[in-house]
């Protein structure tokens, strides 16, 4: 239907009603998979270890690692959603302490109350995390001050519940999951697969995973457009907290009993793992795939570095560079001075260009 | 009447948006409301949409009062918006942001019904005459395709009042009339419009009536064919504005060393060969179609970095003879060139700082002593300059993001026209500037050009281009098709020129 108007429109010429199957392709991949470019990395990083470190390249070890990272996966999947809104939530590695203590503590190794130390967990992250996001839409405080201070209150009644040492301890049949295998899967990996599947739908294909993006873009713009930028904020929350502590049951599988300081670190490694995979803390942008991507290139490094036996403390620093490292990347990209360089293909030189073409409307082929 | 508006007040703080004005609205009517920069056409807007509240005051919407309390309450009520600002998602797709907040499920699967949605979009931007696909990304998108996805927004709501707040303000002119069509069809079918502009000749063209807002009070409202232009100005300025256009007293000196050369400028893909040069006080009009090219231009001159690096710029720019290679808006900045960008809010201006410190930005160097900022000479400068242009705002330390639109407009150019430079490039500088302040905008350039500035105008306000231009260049698929005498330039002239140069330019536009 591309009407021509002579008097208006001198050049009658198709009007292109897709973007190009190239583009598309490109975008959908990008939506699923996060920056190609963190894959890449991942890659490179398997790779070396291959050469470098000598017990890595065993079926075991990458079994262990896979379900080294399903902790963290389910952490970060959470804080993924959180960014994307603008926001960070520090209160998931208490409240993935209180999941794993709090079940453990339920189970206290009986299998008759299973179902409630899974359930009464859950329903508690959910409640912190709608907590956080209430806190935080409603008011103009910072999301950074606001879960800071959950996470001081919920680490509190940790300690307090578990009298600050190891408590409870898992079902036998609990505990024997964190070992199992179905099939050539670890048992936690092959439980984490459909919740993954389950969260990319939701980032992707449902409205909730749109008005994320568009409240992290620009809540005002979200606001005039009828989006009720107060429940998805809230939802959103309330979901990361939903998942640090299905993280902290996850650990309890493999820890003999309930521990206090079960998530200690998750905070920063979930955080970096979602900005090593392409979001930026404004808001707006991120995406779980490229999130699982980080959190595999974190769980690699330390699991590398444990079997080379590098120090916990140099661990540490190793991490610091690496985050801070994606994150000049990541904003460099943004600026896109480096995705300039990433995306230049060097046969472009030699095709015909295709112009800028003039039009009525605007710089359509040119913007 | 649809909507019937009562005794508004509005106050922020000190400044009074609104005083008791009132405005009355029938079904299928056009209802253009036009007033000053900082009249408050906008508050007003933004009260009836129900984004903001009025301090007192009556609105009702087909008799009922209920639907204005937030802006999900006055969309359902039938009343949708067109911002002033662009409220689009630069991380959605065209087709996500239209029906952003009330996405279609898919029947069986559940999920966003992305077809069904491309499908709707796609029809309303078939019938605005866009040229974009629905699922580009909003963010990729040039300022005029954005107006018309914001537009194709307003309606596809299906509203029953469609209120547009200067909705051409960077709408190319071909683009404008595409949409006045639309509009004419759907008010013969009862939509009731308000119109806010500040380009007269568009109030005469579609409205059926008309509202003078001065001062945040009613000045005026009378059926169209009771009203005539000079009128209509002098209820909004409060004087008669004769001349737009300052004379041409002095003629530049086309003999001296050019201020500014270009020789063979070529952007693969964008513009080529592109040669002209611009003597000291000469005002060198670019005229030609949005996407001609002529903002590529104005921005490789300043050194604003091309999107990809495949692309180098070849060629060369001189200013006043020596050869100046734009490495970035820093080093053209020293070079004294001065750059009005056309998108204003990415380039132009820190919204959250203050007018003076907008002002004082490029010239930062020159008002501290030993890197300390001596904050009297800045208020000064400040001060100085939005008496100037008549910048209406609280004071020089007021929130730039708080000003109106138009006022926002002036204080990029005071940034500018504060710092002065041997060079000035003006991309798009009035959209949205109420008629006093463009004939004094108008002065102040022909003013720095008297002083010895070389400036480079692009305009597609074409009485704006030929008014201010001494010589016009007109640009055509990336190349300069055309050169015209100001005496000799017509408005029909130079747009022959440009489509002329759409059909017989060779080379850029490739077998696509
Ligand atoms: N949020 C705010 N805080 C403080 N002052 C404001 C705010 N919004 C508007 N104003 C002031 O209210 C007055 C009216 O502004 P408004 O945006 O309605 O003008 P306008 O008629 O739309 O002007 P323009 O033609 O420039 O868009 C201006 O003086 C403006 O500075
Ligand atoms: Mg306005």
């Amino acid at each position: 239907m591309s009407a021509t108007h002579p008097s208006t429109r001198p050049a009658a010429r198709r009007v292109r009603r897709r973007l190009e199957p190239k583009v598309r392709v490109h975008r959908a991949v990008n939506r699923w998979l996060g920056p190609l470019w963190v894959w890449g990395v991942l890659i490179a990083l398997v790779v070396i270890a291959i050469y470098t470190v000598p017990q890595f390249a065993t079926l075991d070890n990458y079994k262990n690692i896979l379900k080294q990272a399903v902790p963290l996966a389910l952490v970060a999947i959470g804080q993924c959603g959180v960014i994307i809104l603008g926001g960070i939530d520090l209160s998931v590695a208490a409240v993935m302490s209180l999941g794993d203590t709090l079940s453990m503590g339920i189970m206290n190794g009986g299998s008759g109350s299973i179902l409630f130390a899974i359930v009464a967990p859950l329903g508690l992250g959910l409640l912190i995390g709608a907590a956080n996001g209430a806190v935080v839409a409603k008011t103009a405080a910072p999301a950074f001050i606001v879960t800071l201070g959950a996470a001081s209150i919920v680490q509190g009644v940790v300690f307090w519940y578990t009298h600050s040492a190891p408590y409870g301890a898992p079902a036998l049949s609990f505990g024997e999951l964190g070992f199992k295998e179905y099939g050539p899967l670890p048992a936690l990996v092959v439980l984490f697969i459909p919740i993954l599947a389950l969260a990319l739908i939701v980032q992707n294909r449902t409205r909730a995973g749109r008005h994320a993006y568009a409240v992290g873009d620009d809540d005002q713009v979200a606001a005039r457009a009828g989006v009720n930028v107060t429940r998805v904020k809230v939802a959103t929350y309330a979901l990361c907290g939903f998942f640090a502590a299905l993280a902290g049951i996850a650990v309890a599988t493999r820890t003999g009993s309930g521990e206090p300081l079960a998530g200690t670190g998750f905070d920063w490694d979930s955080i970096s793992a979602v900005v090593i995979g392409g979001a930026i803390l404004v808001g707006g942008r991120g995406t779980i795939g490229g999130t699982m991507a980080g959190v595999l290139i974190i769980t690699l490094i330390e699991n590398a570095m444990t079997l080379k036996d590098v120090s916990p403390f140099w661990q540490s620093t190793v991490k610091g560079v690496i985050v801070l490292i994606a994150v000049i990347i990541a904003a460099m990209t943004a600026k896109e001075t480096l995705g300039r360089l990433l995306r230049w293909r060097p046969m472009d030189a030699f095709r015909p260009r295709v112009a800028a073409r003039p039009s009525a409307t605007g710089e359509g082929g040119a913007a | 009447m649809i909507l019937q508006v009562k005794d508004i007040t509005k106050r922020f703080g000190v400044v009074r948006a609104l005083e008791g004005v009132s405005l009355d609205v029938g079904r299928g009517e056009v209802h253009a409301l036009v007033g000053e920069n900082g009249a408050g056409k906008s508050t007003l807007t933004r009260i009836i949409g129900g984004a903001e509240r009025a301090d007192a005051g009556d609105i009702s919407f087909e008799g009922s009062s209920q639907a204005l309390s937030s802006p999900a309450a006055a969309l359902a009520a039938g009343i949708s918006i067109v911002y002033q600002h662009l409220n689009l998602s630069d991380e959605l797709t065209v087709a996500g942001n239209l029906y952003l907040g009330r996405e279609p499920r898919r029947a069986l699967r559940g999920g966003v019904d992305d077809k069904a949605m491309r499908r709707a979009v796609t029809a309303w931007l078939d019938r605005l005459g866009a040229e974009f696909p629905a699922d580009e990304l909003v963010g990729r998108l040039s300022p005029s395709d954005r107006q018309l996805a914001e537009i194709a927004r307003g309606l596809s709501h299906d509203p029953k009042l469609l209120i547009m707040d200067e909705p051409t303000a960077s709408l190319a002119p071909v683009a404008a009339e595409r949409v006045f069509a639309v509009l004419r069809e759907l008010t013969a079918a009862g939509l009731a419009v308000i119109y806010i502009t500040h380009e007269l000749a568009h109030v005469f063209d579609l409205a059926d009536r008309v509202t003078v807002l001065k001062d945040g009070r009613n000045a005026l409202s009378a059926p169209i064919a009771e009203v005539d232009r000079g009128g209509l100005i002098e209820a909004m300025v409060g004087r008669a504005v004769e001349e737009l256009f300052p004379p041409r007293t002095q003629q530049p000196d086309r003999a001296a060393a050019p201020a500014l050369e270009l020789r063979d400028l070529t952007l693969p893909g964008y513009f080529e060969s592109v040669s002209f040069s611009i003597a000291p006080g000469e005002v060198v009009g670019l005229g030609g179609l949005v996407g001609s090219g002529r903002s590529r231009v104005a921005r490789a001159i300043f050194g604003d970095p091309p999107e990809r690096a495949a692309d180098p710029l070849r060629g060369t720019v001189l200013v006043d003879g020596e050869s100046f290679r734009p490495r970035g808006p820093r080093s053209a900045v020293k070079r004294g060139i001065g750059f009005v960008p056309e998108d204003r809010k990415a380039a132009g201006l820190v919204l959250g700082a203050t007018v003076a410190d907008n002002i004082a930005l490029p010239q930062l160097e020159r008002l501290a002593s030993f890197g300390v900022l001596r904050r009297g000479a800045e208020r000064a400068v400040a001060e100085r300059e939005t008496e100037a242009l008549r910048i209406k705002t609280p004071g020089v330390d007021a929130e730039v993001g708080n000003l109106s639109g138009g006022n926002q407009q002036k204080v990029v150019l005071a940034k500018w026209l504060a710092r002065g430079c041997r060079v000035l490039i003006l991309d798009e500088p009035t959209p949205g500037v109420d008629v006093g302040a463009k004939a004094e905008i108008y002065l102040l350039v022909r003013k720095l050009a008297d002083e010895g500035t070389a400036v480079l105008l692009i305009s597609s306000d074409l009485p704006e281009l030929l008014g201010l231009s001494d010589r016009v260049l007109v640009m055509s698929r990336g190349r300069i098709v055309a050169e015209l005498e100001a005496e000799a330039a017509t408005e029909e002239s130079v747009m022959k020129a440009a489509f002329d140069g759409m059909e017989t330019a060779p080379g850029l536009e490739s077998a696509a």
